[in-house]
């Protein structure tokens, strides 16, 4: 039976070539593929039942700045040859009801030169015989590792039963999806150096701020894959990213910073130079403002989160809960099932997440929403399969999770989800019956709080999010669901909103109780809708580099009731000296 | 025995005063001028405070990097970056107690050391590089302060030190302003030649990584101190490396390695030399596929001139960094033999930094000032075979007040006594040729079946710690076996052993054709360019161990190529 399903998977190659002009990299792939399907078994261990490759090629520019001066720049070479390229090798041994995957102890990579996680070398040069080679190496280490990911998974597994029984691999219909290279397009290095350094200058009229930064990136990510089912794509994702980061004390000492992150298709995608030098004033203005701002002991009652925040709060305490998974078979005394947490949304598919006047999908192949190009779009995803819309929450109800090509309990199929490595939400489109106005909502949210007997309410306008500029210890403790400390990020702007309408900004903010259960209990939303791009932390590896940005289309949310307090945390002194640029 | 030290240190440094005049007019530089300023502005803010800095130096190092690399004749890397990097020295408390003192017997409580430097604006505007001054200063002073005063118990409850040296040494202020360094590289011309340097490898399939590279680096460093020290030196630095290896039939791995560095860019050798080296790695490479393993073995052997400054970097040059003295958990192997005997008479071993090249090789471990701004000076370590005393950073050991200028290290770690070039010489060596004869004659008096002939090595490591065996390892690549009727035989598995003080009573005699090992080494103040040059060296005995030898098998197809060419 075996035997036929690869005669069955070879066949199809040639189809592949016969669409596909002579591309050296295919050529290589196609080659090899066929090659290792037929080719790599050991005497009486099992030849792969699936194999996939995947080139990646990619380009970063890039400058930042600080204070009004470059501290680098790679803006000074062409885009048009990449920078790195690697190839990807995914090898399923056993059969798709067992294999290899979903193993949560470590095997060390087996090869004459080991490939992490199936990642080879490859050089940039168009030369099939040594893109072969890389190939050649890395689906032979990706083999080899493999078939001992297996028989330490089928040896875990004669001492032990899952509880839940699941198949290790989702069938899927192969699609060929070649969408082609697209390149950014050549960055005017000069204006680009020229633009972050004038917007890290503004903090120059900010004496109350510490440190900033400013950085801009460009990338191209072109992937070219290939699996033995015949399932093919390529396709390219440009991204561009500008950064802008402050940070500072505030008067007692605690510990303030802001960031803003701008994201875009292409470079035209960012605001306009007015527009991005507003923002970072906006930023200052805030990051200054607080310093003096006072703290708040404890709030609990009605909160608005508006804007920016409202997706951000969504993103990092329910978005990356919808994120499919499923517990590892791991070795007794393994650290997979130590470091396992069950998914809190998951355990209520089907069950009520949001109020019924909510419903969320994730489409990938929305490409954009009014005049913003949305970063979740993408035609195919990582697993080959093509995108397509999956409403996730219908009325208030959790109708799946989103899944790779990797089952997991209650969804046996590939919603279309990996993105790289991981299963990421793509874009989020969160939609409300009934909203309100915002002036109503407002109203709302005041009538509330008098109603819980408080002399104010709270509006939380922007929240950090940690995956920005990097964890951090902190950052690394909340996203891995440290127990003492909140599940969303600290607050970067908040106010108090009295009675009467009055604003007053408060500080040094964070949410304690929300979890993915608080969602249940929004009592309100807007009417009015606006997207944002944000990095939602994935479940498992939340702090591994490459997250890629999801879009989310959201309305601001009232909470009926959370807790706000201010962070125990030591604080430090202030410094010992002025500023170098004020003191002059 | 320790008043002979203080002497051949003190005349040292007597000598090394004319290099601390040279500098002329200090240049406008916004970089020197953000650094100098902000240093002023600092030690009078922070005078008022109740913990005064006695010092600080700030460094700062500009690297641009350029690099191109090729895999079996096609691109891999084609890339430049520049960046700054600065580093910190802040010390309160006074030169006899500071914050850099060790704390004891509390397990990981050194002071925080960071992997790489503080980023600093790559633009000499010194109102953005104030700016970072002034943060990462005010950071470094908290956490001295804080060090500081847990020392001050801990240096109370703690038995009194074995030496009881103070922490900081006098140095003369400096001043010194080059050019800065620039890289003139075209990677588009690069290209095509180091794609060619790995080629001809590509018809072989049971080499399994064939790469060369070419990295050039230009360097530009800022130093400043609070005791009026002013630098701005500069270097080029340019490295053509090829690497390879192969397996054998049992797993083993087997690599070879060629490189080739210069200060400019016309001291590199012309693809001629390049490619018939690549070609000699092939030959080597299919050679050793097939050469027998080698066994545990004891007996006598020649260390080729590269292999034997590995050896000495590593059994001595180690164990002669000053700092090391002072530390209760390091092994002190030479700290009380100041004055005696360790190497036959004839043999001088030295360090010195001013040295720019060896024969018609350039030496990487050449610099002017060290990373604490003392200049860098000849160390006689080893005279006529008499130990005489040890390379010095500002941390002064028992005898050995001050330092010599060998006070390194990579942004973002602290400073320590490092080694720069190290040079063995002998004053009767014997010809080359002659050498083997003497083996064969060692061979025959001890009654051994065969020597050892160590032709090539990749590195080596050492141990110099007292809670581990102190030993060394040296990593041969190219090793023969030499039998009592001359013949040779190409082997492999063998890692050269040992012990220090026993391995410098082994040796016997060198040779006249000195060779040059360039490297870089890795110690607890991150990676520095170092040198060894030394003769072939004959020894009456020599321990190897069996390498660590891989488990795995060759790949299980073949190679995607063609041996005629085409794939």
């Amino acid at each position: 039976m075996r035997r036929l399903l690869l005669l069955s998977a070879l066949l199809l190659l040639p189809l592949g070539v016969a669409a596909e002009p002579a591309d050296p990299v295919f050529q290589a792939m196609e080659a090899e593929l066929a090659r290792s399907m037929t080719g790599l078994s050991l005497e009486e261990l099992a030849p792969p039942y699936f194999m996939a490759l995947r080139v990646v090629d990619r380009v970063d520019r890039g400058a930042s700045a600080s204070f009004g001066a470059l501290l680098g720049s790679t803006l000074d070479r062409p885009v048009r040859r990449p920078d790195g390229r690697e190839v990807q090798v995914e090898v399923r041994v056993g059969s798709a009801e067992r294999d290899n995957t979903n193993f949560g102890g470590y095997v060390s990579p087996s090869g004459v030169v080991r490939s992490w996680r199936g990642v080879g070398e490859m050089p940039l040069d168009e030369d099939v015989a040594e893109l072969r080679r890389g190939i050649w190496l890395a689906a032979d280490s990706a083999y080899k590792t493999a078939l001992e990911e297996l028989s330490r998974k089928e040896a875990a597994l004669r001492n032990q039963r899952m509880s839940v029984e699941l198949p290790d691999f989702a069938t899927a219909e192969p699609a060929q999806v070649l969408a082609g290279p697209r390149s950014m397009p050549e960055l005017a290095g000069d204006e680009v150096e020229e633009l972050v350094r004038a917007l890290s200058a503004i903090f120059r009229e900010y004496e109350g701020i510490q440190s900033s930064q400013v950085s801009y990136r460009a990338s191209t990510m072109r992937e070219r894959y290939l699996n033995s089912e015949g399932g093919r794509y390529d396709k390219t994702r440009l991204y561009v990213r500008l950064d802008v980061s402050a940070s500072t004390q505030a008067t007692d000492g605690r510990r303030l910073s802001d960031t803003v992150a701008l994201y875009g298709v292409l470079p035209g995608d960012l605001p306009e130079r007015a527009e991005l030098e507003a923002r970072v004033r906006a930023l200052a203005d805030n990051l200054e403002g607080m310093r003096e701002a006072p703290t708040l002991d404890r709030y609990i009652g009605p909160v608005l989160f508006e804007g920016a925040a409202a997706a951000e709060v969504f993103a990092q305490g329910f978005a990356r809960h919808l994120v499919g998974a499923r517990k590892p078979v791991d070795e007794e005394g393994g650290f997979a099932l130590l470091e396992w947490r069950d998914n809190p949304l998951q355990e209520r598919l089907g069950a009520r997440v949001l109020p019924d006047w909510m419903s969320v999908t994730d489409d990938p192949s929305m490409e954009r929403w009014g005049g913003t190009a949305l970063l979740g779009h993408y035609t195919v995803d990582s697993d080959g399969v093509p995108a397509a819309p999956t409403l996730v929450v219908d009325g208030g109800r959790l109708r799946t999770m989103l899944t790779s090509r990797n089952p997991v309990p209650g969804v046996p199929v590939s919603t279309g989800n990996r993105r790289g490595r991981r299963v990421t939400p793509s874009n989020l489109v969160v939609r409300v019956d009934g909203g309100l106005g915002a002036a109503a909502l407002r109203r709302q949210l005041l009538k509330r709080a008098k109603k819980d007997g408080l002399d104010h309410a709270i509006v939380i306008r922007r929240i950090e999010n940690p995956l920005v500029r990097g964890p951090g210890r902190r950052g690394r403790r909340i996203l891995g669901g440290s127990r003492n400390e909140p599940a969303v990020a600290p607050v970067v702007e908040a106010w108090r909103i009295g009675l009467d309408g009055s604003e007053e900004r408060i500080r040094n903010v964070e949410l304690r109780d929300l979890t993915p259960g608080s969602f249940r209990h929004l009592v309100a939303a807007s009417r009015k809708a606006q997207v944002f791009h944000v990095l939602v932390p994935a479940p498992a590896d939340p702090f591994a580099r490459g997250t890629r940005a999801s879009s989310i289309v959201i309305p601001d949310l009232l909470f009926e009731e959370l807790t706000l307090r201010t962070p125990t945390e030591a604080i430090p002194s202030l410094p010992a000296s002025e500023h170098p640029y004020f003191a002059d | 025995m320790r008043s002979k030290g203080v002497a051949a240190i003190a005349g040292l440094a007597l000598l090394a005063l004319p290099l601390l005049v040279i500098g002329g007019e200090e240049p406008a530089d916004p970089v020197l001028e953000g650094l100098v300023t902000e240093l002023d502005r600092t030690l009078e803010n922070l005078g008022r405070q109740p913990e005064v800095p006695y010092f600080l130096a700030y460094e700062i190092v500009d690297t641009d990097r350029a690099e191109v690399e090729s895999v079996f004749g096609a691109l891999d890397t084609s890339n430049r970056r520049q960046s700054r990097l600065l580093d910190i020295d802040l010390r309160v408390g006074s030169p006899s107690l500071d914050n850099t003192h060790p704390i004891r017997g509390s397990g990981w409580s050194a002071p925080r050391q960071r992997s790489g430097g503080y980023t600093v604006p790559i633009e000499g505007d010194p109102a953005a590089l104030r700016a970072a001054l002034w943060r990462h200063t005010d950071a470094a002073y908290r956490q001295g302060v804080e060090q500081l005063t847990r020392l001050r118990t801990n240096t109370q409850v703690k038995v009194e030190e074995e030496d009881p040296s103070d922490d900081f040494a006098h140095a003369p202020a400096v001043e010194l302003f080059e050019e800065p360094a620039t890289l003139a590289i075209d990677l588009e011309a690069w290209e095509p030649r180091v794609r060619g340097w790995t080629a001809s490898f590509a018809s072989h399939g049971d080499i399994y990584e064939a790469r060369a590279s070419l990295v050039a680096t230009a360097t530009t460093r800022w130093y400043v101190n609070s005791e009026g020290t002013r630098i701005r030196d500069s270097a080029t630095l340019w490295r053509i490396m090829l690497r390879a290896f192969t397996k054998a039939d049992d797993g083993m791995h087997l690599p070879r390695y060629e490189s080739w560095t210069a200060h400019s860019l016309d001291a590199l050798p012309d693809d001629g030399e390049i490619l018939a080296a690549a070609d000699r790695m092939i030959a080597e490479l299919e050679a050793l596929r097939e050469a027998p393993v080698v066994e545990p073995f004891t007996g006598p052997a020649i260390l080729g001139g590269r292999a034997a400054g590995v050896w000495f970097h590593e059994i001595f040059g180690h164990r002669v960094e000053g700092h090391r003295q002072k530390d209760e958990d390091e092994g002190q192997t030479f700290k009380k033999k100041v004055g005696e005997r360790i190497l036959p008479e004839g043999f001088d071993v030295f360090f010195d930094p001013s040295l720019q090249r060896s024969g018609d090789v350039d030496l990487v471990g050449h610099y002017q000032f060290d990373n604490e701004g003392v200049a860098g000076q000849r160390v006689d370590v080893i005279a006529d075979g008499v130990f005489r005393g040890f390379l010095m950073s500002r941390s002064p050991i028992e005898g050995f007040p001050i330092s010599n200028g060998h006070g390194r290290r990579s942004p973002g770690r602290n400073v320590v006594a490092r080694q720069s070039n190290l040079v063995v010489e002998v004053a009767d060596p014997v010809p080359a040729a002659r050498l083997e004869r003497m083996l064969i004659d060692e061979i025959q008096r001890q009654g051994k079946p065969f020597g050892l002939i160590f032709e090539d090595i990749q590195g080596g490591f050492t141990m110099t710690g007292r809670g581990f065996p102190n030993t060394f390892n040296v990593l041969p690549t190219v090793v023969y076996r030499l039998f009592p009727d001359g013949e040779k035989e190409l082997v492999r598995g063998v890692d050269l052993i040992g012990t220090p003080l026993a391995a410098f009573e082994a040796v016997l005699a060198a040779d006249d054709d000195v060779s040059v090992f360039n490297g870089v080494c890795g110690a607890e103040s991150g990676w520095v360019p170092v040198s060894a040059s030394a003769p072939a060296l004959l020894l009456s005995t020599v321990e190897v161990q069996k390498k660590i030898k891989s488990k795995e098998r060759g790949p299980i197809l073949d190679a995607p190529v063609d041996p005629g060419g085409d794939s």
